[in-house]
């Protein structure tokens, strides 16, 4: 491996490391800024949503009810244009600080020659997320 | 063995994994499973051992007609390695009745056994579509 490519796995990590960042400080422009406009966003096995303001109104509404948030980064790591995240994310909307919803998920990133992200694609089981009170993840 | 040398070695035992659900062949897939093997699809509960995760494994094959876990990424580092599969499955010779997305974390032991085995999917599309328990009896 070339001390470039390890270079680009290591910038591309620190990318989607930051826009998870965005999620725990509940953020959306510090999300939505490591982004390309063309940015698709695909919850398996619902509908992608794509481009950047559709995004940005999933995400901002994802975050509306969300007192507290925060991802458990388990593993983390990059090939080529890829970075694989495996999470635990946690979430408190009642503000009791407890977390109501710990949900076990991967996802997969990929980014740009430029070190954005163009495509995130999360895989988790959906009723997981709905019945411990995630907000629904279509666009209305 | 260099760290490279170590996750192509991981790569290869989990594209051979993968290879033994593509022939719906229960030994061969359990060959590359350690003893202590965890395996967790999440959110359920982790099935821990080769006779336990056996039982699922052969209940799952008994039931598929035909399997075939397309591999869309597959790269590791240090002792994980993840797969991202579309996985096909035919429950009743009647083609591809699910087609579940998917990721597969695995860990990898010393040796260059699978201990660690974690999939991400929805399970509803899973039991939905045909798919047998996942869950010991």
């Amino acid at each position: 491996m070339t001390a470039n490519s390890d270079e680009k796995i290591a910038r591309n990590e620190a990318t989607v490391r930051a826009f998870l960042k965005g999620w725990d400080d509940l953020d959306v422009d510090a999300c939505m800024a490591q982004c390309t406009d063309n940015m698709c966003y695909l919850n398996q096995p619902l509908e992608e949503i794509r481009g950047k303001a559709d995004v940005r109104k999933m995400i901002a509404s994802i975050f509306a009810p969300a007192k507290r948030c925060e991802f458990d980064l388990i593993h983390v790591f990059g090939k080529g244009n890829r970075v694989v995240t495996e999470r635990l994310d946690k979430w408190d909307w009642d503000g009791s600080n407890t977390w109501q919803l710990k949900l076990h998920v991967c996802g997969m990133f990929e980014l740009t020659e430029d070190g954005k992200i163009y495509e995130w694609r999360e895989y988790y089981d959906n009723n997981n997320w709905t019945k411990d009170g995630g907000p629904s993840l279509m666009l209305v | 063995m260099s760290e490279s040398e170590t996750v192509k070695r991981n790569v290869a035992i989990v594209r051979q994994f993968i290879d033994a659900w593509g022939d719906v062949e229960p030994d061969a897939a359990m060959a590359c499973l350690s003893d202590d093997i965890v395996y967790i699809n999440q959110p359920l509960d982790p099935v821990v051992g080769q006779q336990n995760v056996r039982q699922i494994v052969a209940g799952i094959m008994e039931l598929s007609m035909a399997v075939n876990w397309e591999l869309r990424n597959c790269f590791g580092h240090g002792n994980t390695v993840t797969t991202e599969r579309l996985d096909y499955w035919d429950f009743d010779g009647n083609g591809w009745g699910l087609k579940l997305p998917c990721i597969g974390m695995f860990d990898v032991n010393e040796a260059g056994l699978i201990c660690g085995w974690r999939d991400y999917f929805d399970n509803k599309m899973w039991f939905d579509n045909g798919g047998p328990t996942l869950h010991l009896d």
